[in-house]
Formats: C-alpha cells, structure tokens, sequence
C-alpha cells in the first residue's frame, strides 16, 4: 500500500484571507505524525480535509489524496462512507465530544451498522470489547449509560473508542489531551501507543504542547499562518530546531529534565 | 488598533490579537443591513416626522366636527371621515403625537421600576429576593389586559390612568429579566476582583454590571414598544384610556369598530398601529441579533 | 510575622440531597513576605477552593487565614474594609476578570488607593511590560496574555501583601506561559509580596516557585523547595504526577500512567504532615511501608 495520506500543495482561502497557505503533508500506514503550531496556524483546518470538511465559502486548490483518491473531490455519498469507517476523528473537549441525549450504546455502534454488515447484537458485542480496550471500568453497565456519568478522561476514552470502532485506518487526534489532568493524559497517551501497536492505525496528531509530541509522534509538522515552517523526525527537530519559530516555541517551554 | 506584544501574541492578523477568537469587526453594519432593521427604521423615522410636523401634515383640525359624516376615502379627505364629520386623516396624524410618546414613557417608566427592583433582587438575593419574585409571580398570574383593565376601571378612564395601569402591569417583566442578567453576573471575576479592591454593592451594581447588561435590556425594551402601544390601544379601545375626542389610534378603532362597514374608520388607525409595532418589532430582532455574540459571530467564526 | 499564614482551613459543599463535599480538608500552610510558594494538584483536588477561601470569595467552614498576624474576613454584602484589602487575586481566565465596557486603565485606578491614581498606573503597565497608552484601551483589544498582565497590574495596584494567583496561565499559549508566569512571580516579590501560585503544571513552577505543595482530595500531601520536589520526592502521588509528565529530547520515555484510582480519603492521621528532612513535609499515610 502506498501513502496513506497525501495532501498536496492545500490553500484554502476564506474571505480574501489565506488560512492554509501550500501545505505538503504525508502519513504513511501505521505513522503517527503530528501537527504542532498555535492558535491560528491553520492546523485543525489542515487536518479536516482529510475526512473532506471544508469551511463554508472556502476556495480551495490542491489534493487531499487517501489511498490515491482525491476526497476533495467525492461527492457527499462517498464522503459519508468514509467518514467513521477508514478515517475517524476525535476532538478536544470531552464534554461536548459525546451527544449529551444518546445511551454509549447507540454512540458506538450506530455507525458500526451503518458502515459494517452486522446486526444489532454483534454490534453491541463489539462495542463492549472496544469499551474494555480503552479501559472503561463494568463496559456492560457503562454501555447502558448516558456521557454524563463519566469524567473527562473516561469522556475521551470513549469517544476514542467511538472513533476506533469500524478500525480507522486513519485517527485523527486533535488536541484530544489538551483538557485532561497530566495523570489522565498519560493514560490516554499510553492508550493509543497500545492501539497503535495493535490495529497498525496511523495517526494525525494535533496539538500545541511540544513535549506531548515529542513522546507520541514519530513525525511532525510545525505550521504557522497556514505554512509548514518546518518538518522532520519529532525527536530530532524538537532537540534541534532548525527554524527559528521552532526553536522559540521550544525555548518558551520549561524544562522538563530532572536534575539529579 | 490593538498593542502588540511580541511576535506570538499578534498571531495572524486577521484574528483578534489574541488569536484565539474572531473579532467580528463588521458586527453592526452587517446587522443593520438586513432589510427589516431598514424597514423597521424607515418606518420609525416616517413616524417621528410626522409626529413632529403633524400641524403642517394635517389638512383638517383632527377636533373640528362637520356635518360630512362617514365620508369614504376621497381626494379631499385621502382617509374618509368619521361619525362626527372628523378627518380621519388629520386624526391619525395627530394621533401619533399621543400614541407614541406616551408608549416609549411607558416603557421607561416600566423599565426603571422593573429594572431596580430586578436588579437589587438579583444582587442581594436571600429574603429580599424572595419577596420581590414571589409579588413578580404575583403579577405574572394575571393576563396583562384583564389586570390593566382592572386598574384602569378602578381609577377611572383616562390617558393618564390607562398610563398607570399598564406600568404596573408591565414592570415584573423587566424585572425577572434584569434579576436573571444580574444573577448571570453577579459571579464573575471582574465583578469579584472589583469587590475585593473595595467596591461598595452600589458601586459595583452602577459600574460593573450595569452597563454590561445594558445590552439585552435595550434590546427588551424595543421590543416592548410594541406591546405597551398594543396594550395602550387596547385599554381605549374598551373605553378605559383615552377619552373622546382625544384622537388616540386604540380609541379610534373602537369607535370605528362599531360601524363596521364604513371600513376606513377603522382600518387607518388600525394600519399605523400594525405598522409602528411590527417597526419596533423588527429593531427591536436586529439588535438582539448582533448583540448575541453566537449569532452575530456565526458567519466569521472558524475553528483553526 | 509571617505574611500569609494559612491554618487548618476546612472548605465544604452543601449540594442537597447529597453528602457533604469536604473540598478542602485540614491545610496549613504559609507564605513569607517576597516568596513564591506553588500549590499544584490536578482537577478536583481542591485548589480553587482553597485560593479562593483565602482570599475571602468561599467563605471558610473551619481554620484561620491570616496576614501579617491579622485574621482576614470573608467578602460580605458591605464594600471590604480596607483591613482586609490586603490579599488580592488574579483569576485563570483572562477573558472573564476584566470589565469588558471599562477602559483598563480606569480599572487598574481603582485598585490605586492613594492619590496620584494616573501616574501610578502609568508606572504599574510599565512594570508589567505594556505601554502607557494601554490604559485608554479596552480589554478586547488585548490578547490572553496581554489581560493577565493587566489584571497582574491591577493586583499590585492595591498594594498588598499577599496575592494568590489561580492557574494564571493555563488560558494562555504555551509560548507565553513562562513569560507571564515570570512577570508575576518577578514583581511580587520584588515588592516583598507573597504569592501564592496555583497550578496543575509541575514544569511551570520549577521555574517560579521557591517551595511547592502538592495536593490531593483536600490534602497537602507534600511541601518542599522546588528542587527537592523534583530529585527527591517523597510521597507516591507526587511521584505519580512527576513521571506521568512528557519529557522533551531525544530519549524521553513515554509518560506513566497511574493505575486507575478512585476517590482518596486521608484520615487526619494519615494526613499529618511529618517532616522528613529540614524544610520537608510529607503526609504520614507515605511513609507507612516501603
């Protein structure tokens, strides 16, 4: 299999303003590849057109190219059934990333049916399963309740688990740790090396905190005003920032090694 | 305009300086330019002039009586006459210098009542707050005309009276909404962090959360308008506000209302009482619109 | 006389038809006059509730807050007496602790309680790196970072001696963080004031605080300088907090995660602070076996 994804030479401009300004991204199969900037760079937009969303009254140019077909150019059949089934995303915060009215059931497998051919018990079964992969404490009570039992952190977990349910080939994580307690986020992180590992999943990671993406990442992209101003191994780029923006981004952040 | 710090904070520049939300610079013009503010505000003004001019607009003295009774339209009188020789024309016109001042007094008076007793309510809370809602509930127990129509028979039918009637009927609704604004604010930061450098309750009510509620308030009171005229006419319609021969629009449909098919007498006052109300009515939406910060940020607003 | 003295503070929730919340369950701790002590904890440890006890915005359910000696009242109906205005507060979110319909600069002049109000505020912005034209501005025409400094400026305006700062950088960019984290820290002490830094970063106060107390379910589990917390931490939930911290460089390890835990409650026994070492307080529920 080739590239994953393969987004080509991308601008989308809105009202006169170029918020993704050219911008060349790769994920390979089984990668996980992040996107690092600030508010504002163009880095959630960048990640969106991967399952084909595009703000209203965009111009666009360039390929969004999964698996070598251009999802820009799918019609809204196709794009639906892609969405949730090769390319599935989960977002930052974990108390509106759930539907409040709906039972975990009905969230994790309405779309199992929709993309897969199961019946409503297989679904269910494997919803309980994807609830014990991320850890979710009494899956078979949990799958009969509502998201407001839940904390933030199991919040996620489940929407995590939403995302894995039709086995993505693609996960998009944007700033899904941002809101989480550091103990929590650690879970979380550990979670979806375990997942990584498992299911070969790449991943699209998006967040602004540099030292979470040095640990998940093997790749990353650094984007301001809607360029990529810098790309390479996560590790190597974050230890010797090239650019001048990477490197002030790094500089800002406490230092984190323990002296001993 | 904004202060730049160092090259992170400005961000792009088309975000507002902090970069982590759009500033809607195009707020107001953008709501402004919906066709019913427009109209609603064409509509307005045509009122105010003619409330202003109404002794160079009017052809006839809306008083004077003739024996050219229920006259239909006709090139010398444009809305026909009434039942005692009267130019409903020149009665219309002069009855906008009664019906629309007396309603934008109304909802002042309304509203500075309403507001103060909401406001204290909501700030101080407790018993003081208990009393006030429970006589609010009180009021709002009652459909407004029935209550209004009490008050008035009770006092005895006139302008005044009808004037009255409808402010006591129409304050615990300024209050509730006031009450509940404050309660919204009454908790924020910059209200604590007010409080904790010193600031008296009259002074925090006066300098912090006034003008920060003022907003909706206006919002409420435009759209209030419309209501204290309907009710206003209402009153006179049953005879309980203005007196004959006050040319008063609500009065002028009851008394045209009785002789139904000479239609004109009727219809005209009945035509500007529609037209002010839907007026304020459509102000009264477009500055809720582009004060609610979702609905008026909508359009530009983007996640990036 | 210690500037901030702290004893036994006990905070509680009422929700009806519910127990009791204890938020805050039994802390001590003090601040001298120019220091920076930082307070972490995660979500739900308790504090807000506790900066907020101390400063006079929850009302305290048992303990003493006391300043220079001097116990300090919670916020009542009446306006603060002066007494009392001298602990003072920078809120987390920099969007909400500003007035947005006042200029700021009549903000932080209100704070001023002397005369001379506009030269003074003129001098505060400059401390707090803006220029003086600022004080004509409205809030919406500052960014995140930029409101803190602002609301920095209007703490020090009153002149006091303790200022408690709630997650005062957490809304803004990780790349001004540390910059503002610094100003604060800066100009507190070299006014001699204490401050008092809340936060659930442990990163971001190694690089500020002089001593750190670590807190959970309403507890101080530990306080220590700051170095000492980091090389030599003593109680297994600092622990916990200090390895479930990505790393940057090349050999970082991936974070740990604890195993899951419910709820913790601590008796008082098991609370009590024991000092394990000079200047190094850890809950006796650590030391009990290995």
């Amino acid at each position: 299999m080739g590239t994953l994804l393969d987004i080509r030479d991308l601008h989308i401009t809105v009202g006169g303003r170029a918020l993704v300004d050219g911008v060349d991204i790769t994920v390979e199969p089984g990668e996980v590849v992040g996107l690092a900037g600030e508010s504002g760079s163009g880095k959630t937009l960048t990640a969106l057109t991967a399952l084909g969303f595009l703000p209203d009254n965009a111009t666009t140019s360039g390929q969004v190219l999964l698996d070598g077909k251009d999802v820009l150019s799918l019609d809204v059949r196709a794009l639906r059934r892609l969405r949730g089934d090769r390319v599935a995303m989960v977002f930052q915060d974990p108390m509106t990333s759930l539907h409040p009215m709906l039972t975990i059931e009905t969230q994790l497998t309405e779309h199992q049916r929709a993309h897969r051919d199961l019946t409503r018990k297989q679904a269910r079964e494997h919803a309980i399963e994807l609830l014990d992969r991320v850890r979710i404490p009494d899956p078979h009570l949990a799958i009969r309740s509502y998201p407001h039992r839940f904390s933030g952190g199991m919040r996620q977990r489940i929407a995590i688990a939403s995302a894995l349910a039709c086995e993505p080939e693609l996960l998009i994580a944007d700033e899904v740790t941002t809101a989480l307690d550091v103990t929590v986020q650690a879970g979380i992180l550990n979670l979806l090396q375990g997942l990584r590992e498992e299911l070969g999943m790449a991943m699209l990671f998006i967040t602004h905190d540099l030292a979470v993406m040095n640990v998940v990442s093997d790749r990353l992209y650094v984007m301001r005003s809607g360029k990529v101003v810098e790309s390479g191994v996560s590790r190597e780029v974050l230890a010797e920032p090239q650019h001048e923006y990477t490197r002030a981004l790094v500089d800002a952040l406490p230092d984190t090694e323990v002296t001993r | 305009m904004t202060v730049t710090e160092n090259s992170f904070e400005t961000l792009d520049p088309v975000a507002s300086a902090d970069g982590r939300r759009w500033v809607p610079r195009w707020r107001l013009p953008a709501a402004w330019r919906r066709p019913l503010a427009i109209a609603g505000v064409v509509i307005v003004a045509f009122w105010v002039i003619v409330m202003i001019f109404a002794p160079l607009l009017a052809p006839y003295d809306p008083l004077a009586q003739d024996s050219a009774r229920f006259l239909p339209p006709s090139p010398e009188h444009w809305f026909g006459t009434d039942g005692v020789g009267r130019d409903v024309l020149s009665r219309v016109i002069y009855g906008s210098r009664i019906s629309i001042p007396i309603a934008v007094m109304l909802v002042l008076l309304s509203l500075v009542i309403g507001a103060t007793i909401g406001a204290l309510s909501g700030y101080f809370g407790g018993g003081v707050d208990a009393v006030a809602m429970r006589v609010v509930d009180l009021f709002f127990a009652f459909p407004a005309i029935i209550l209004a129509m009490a008050v008035s028979a009770a006092l005895g039918p006139s302008l005044v009276n009808a004037v009255l009637a409808i402010v006591v009927v129409s304050w615990p609704a300024y209050a509730r909404v006031t009450r509940s604004l404050v309660i919204g604010l009454r908790d924020s930061n910059f209200i604590a962090a007010s409080r904790l450098i010193g600031a008296s309750p009259a002074r925090t009510l006066g300098r912090d959360i006034a003008p920060n509620i003022l907003g909706p308030i206006v919002v409420i009171s435009t759209l209030e308008l419309g209501n204290a005229i309907l009710l206003l006419a209402g009153l006179s319609y049953l005879g309980l506000g203005a007196v004959p021969p006050t040319p008063e629009w609500g009065a002028m449909v009851s008394e045209g209302s009785r002789v139904f098919y000479n239609y004109w007498v009727a219809l005209f006052p009945g035509l500007a009482i529609l037209s002010i109300v839907l007026a304020f009515n459509f102000i009264g939406d477009s500055l809720r619109d582009a004060l609610d910060p979702r609905t008026s940020r909508a359009v530009q607003s983007m996640e990036l | 006389m210690t500037a901030l003295q702290v004893e036994d503070v006990v905070v509680e929730y009422k929700v009806p038809g519910r127990p009791t919340v204890r938020a805050v369950d039994g802390v001590s701790i003090h601040v001298a006059a120019g220091e920076v002590l930082g307070l972490v904890g995660e979500s739900g440890c308790g504090k807000s509730s506790l900066g907020r006890a101390i400063v006079g915005l929850n009302p305290l359910d048992s303990g003493k807050v006391l300043v220079d000696g001097r116990a300090i009242a919670p916020l009542g109906r009446r306006a603060r007496p002066v007494a009392d205005r001298t602990v003072q507060m920078v809120f987390q979110d920099p969007y909400s602790s500003l007035n947005p319909r006042r200029r700021v600069g009549r903000q932080i002049q209100d704070a001023v309680a002397s005369r001379g109000g506009a030269t003074r505020v003129r001098e505060l912005l400059e401390a707090v790196g803006l220029p003086a034209s600022a004080a004509d501005r409205f809030p919406h025409q500052f960014s995140g970072g930029q409101r803190q400094r602002i609301a920095i400026a209007r703490a020090l305006a009153s002149e006091p001696r303790v200022i408690v700062a709630d997650e005062p950088v957490s809304a803004l960019d990780a790349s001004t963080r540390l910059q503002v984290a610094g100003l604060l820290s800066e100009t507190a002490t070299a006014r001699g004031v204490a401050l008092l830094m809340i936060s659930h970063d442990l990163s971001g106060l190694r690089v500020i605080a002089d001593r750190i107390a670590v807190m959970h379910f309403g507890r101080i589990v530990e306080v220590a300088p700051t170095d000492v917390i980091w090389s030599e931490p003593r109680h297994p939930y600092t622990r916990e907090l200090i390895a479930a911290i990505p790393r940057l460089g090349r050999d970082a390890p991936m974070p740990s995660a604890p195993e899951r835990r419910g709820v913790v409650v601590r008796t008082d026994d098991e609370a009590r602070l024991v000092e394990c070492a000079p200047g190094h307080f850890v809950a006796a529920d650590a030391l009990v076996g290995a």
